[in-house]
């Protein structure tokens, strides 16, 4: 589904990603682990198009995309869900979700997907006309997701949603990811918390200063002694 | 808030008949074309988050086209407006693209906006053959429309009020409709996150031209009548404490709400002529007024007004 290779980005002179190559199947949950500064978020700015990549290539569905727009990347169904929780804090939960699906040429008749989404987080139901911002960490990034679900995904790429999140909610938040994988959607995952990422992917991709390092099977990478010792503090 | 907006219209709507003083209905008609203007920035500034210099511009271009078709070419003053509503819009949509393709924001694109808008002002200053440079033009033709009884000139202070008062009100009414649309829900995510917004799909330049185009070609309405009532057209049409004036009418009324610059242009225009004092003491005071309403009330009068009633 989705297929990168040789990918080269820079900010200045800065090299930032050397080289990445990874590839994702239709339904698939794959995680991309690595510490601050790895690369992560620009790997994920990168796949929908916020930033240019200096060379490489990124095929989506057969489609090499590193040419089109985020726009375009989006109506193609690949959404990100940005990093630090990133919802409009000043407009209600309502209007949060309807923003997500903007580009829908059905726009205006979004019931069943409002459905669909109070169904997997009935807080949000709760909040509906609440202002965003003012939910808990844990509740405006499920808002966050739901927004993404609300643009109907082919591929959800969410940056580090556990982040400054209690421990219970990034169990929970793992709980979720893993139902929307069940329900067909496919996942990237990119996360610092290779606990919470390990135990909700299928495979793994270890990233360590623009670098891939390792990568393989989500359950035997969480066994090998380099991931025990620098990601799992063990 | 409604029915303030209401009872307002009504009571500006039934004024002439109470209200003789020729002089009063002159403020108001000016504070109505204020008003209108204050509007059509606000979805620039107030609702897309793009501080615009370009707007005295836009007016002025479009009063000078309208003026030069009218006594020069002796045009139909109302076939004369679409002219000059399409050369705002070319330039508008000319410097919104250099402007957003760069991605200009915040002070850099109000410091560009104005360069561009000082640009139309040098050429209007210059131009002698065709814009008379600084002296201006004197209009001396007035609009008329077409009634059963033959055609009626609108010279009298009170149909230039009515008059006005429905400019001001299509102009209201025009924002209103955007903003209640999707184009205003993508405005707000612009405003507030333009990332963001890219990330859900919305075309950010597509949106900030729309809306600055939308936003100048209403001041062009504006600056169509406004020499038609004053009298004349000058180069200071053009200028930035114009620009400025109506920044001033944005704020003090209230940024994130459209009937705040409506509230905010109607006290600042009346507020000169009620302060009886010599003329550098009126503007010292006027601009300490200001200073104060800033700092105490950085929402405006509606963010005061709306949330006194949020406390009781």
């Amino acid at each position: 589904m989705l297929d990168v290779s040789n990918l080269n980005v820079s900010y200045g002179k800065q090299k930032v990603l050397r080289d990445v190559a990874f590839r994702l199947d239709k339904g698939e949950v794959v995680t991309l682990i690595g510490s601050n500064a790895a690369g992560k978020s620009t790997t994920l700015r990168t796949l929908v198009g916020l930033k240019k990549p200096e060379s490489g290539s990124i095929k989506f569905d057969g489609r090499d995309v590193v040419a089109s727009s985020t726009v375009d990347r989006v109506k193609a169904g690949l959404v990100l869900v940005p990093e630090g929780r990133q919802i409009f804090p000043r407009l209600t939960v309502y209007e949060n979700l309807l923003m997500g699906a903007y580009h829908r040429a059905d726009r205006d008749d979004t019931g069943d997907d409002l459905e669909r989404i109070f169904a997997l987080f009935p807080r949000l139901r709760e909040r509906r006309d609440q202002r965003a911002g003012s939910m808990s960490g844990g509740e405006q990034q499920m808002l966050a997701i739901g927004r993404g679900l609300m643009s109907r995904p082919t591929l959800m790429l969410l940056d580090e949603p556990t982040l400054g999140l209690a421990p219970i909610v990034i169990e929970e938040l793992g709980q979720i990811v893993r139902n929307l994988a069940r329900d067909g959607l496919t996942i990237l995952l990119a996360e610092q918390n290779a606990v919470m990422a390990l135990g909700c992917a299928d495979r793994a991709y270890v990233l360590q200063s623009g670098k891939i390092v390792t990568s393989g099977n989500a359950k035997d990478l969480s066994e090998t002694a380099e991931v025990k010792q620098m990601y799992l503090g063990a | 808030m409604k029915y303030a907006i209401a009872v307002g219209l009504l009571l500006a709507l039934v004024a002439p008949a109470v209200v003789h003083s020729d002089s009063i209905l002159a403020i108001a008609i000016y504070g109505f074309m204020a008003a209108s203007l204050a509007v059509s920035f606000n979805l620039i500034f107030g609702f897309t988050g793009q501080l615009s210099m370009f707007h005295a511009a836009s007016f002025g271009v479009s009063a000078y086209v309208v003026t030069i078709l009218v006594t020069t070419f002796k045009w139909n003053f109302w076939l004369a407006i679409i002219p000059a509503l399409v050369v705002v819009m070319i330039l508008s949509l000319i410097v919104g693209t250099i402007c957003f393709r760069f991605k200009l924001k915040e002070f850099y694109f109000a410091v560009v906006t104005m360069a561009f808008s000082e640009v139309l002002r040098l050429i209007t200053l210059n131009w002698n053959s065709v814009t008379n440079g600084s002296l201006g033009i004197t209009v001396v033709d007035k609009p008329s429309i077409w009634t059963p009884s033959g055609s009626f000139a609108i010279s009298s202070g009170v149909s230039w009020y009515y008059l006005t008062l429905a400019l001001l009100v299509i102009v209201y009414i025009i924002c209103h409709r955007i903003l209640a649309s999707w184009i205003g829900r993508c405005l707000a995510a612009i405003r507030l996150n333009d990332q963001l917004g890219e990330t859900l799909g919305i075309d950010v330049f597509k949106y900030k031209l729309l809306s600055f185009a939308i936003g100048s070609v209403l001041a062009g309405l504006v600056g169509a009548f406004y020499g038609f009532y004053s009298g004349f057209v000058e180069p200071h049409y053009f200028s930035i404490p114009l620009g400025l004036d109506i920044i001033a009418m944005v704020l003090l009324g209230g940024v994130n709400s459209l009937i705040g610059p409506v509230i905010g242009a109607l006290v600042l225009t009346a507020l000169p002529h009620v302060i009886e004092l010599s003329a550098e003491l009126r503007i010292a005071l006027y601009g300490s007024i200001l200073i104060f309403v800033i700092l105490v009330m950085p929402k405006g009068i509606v963010g005061l007004l709306t949330s006194r009633k949020h406390a009781a």
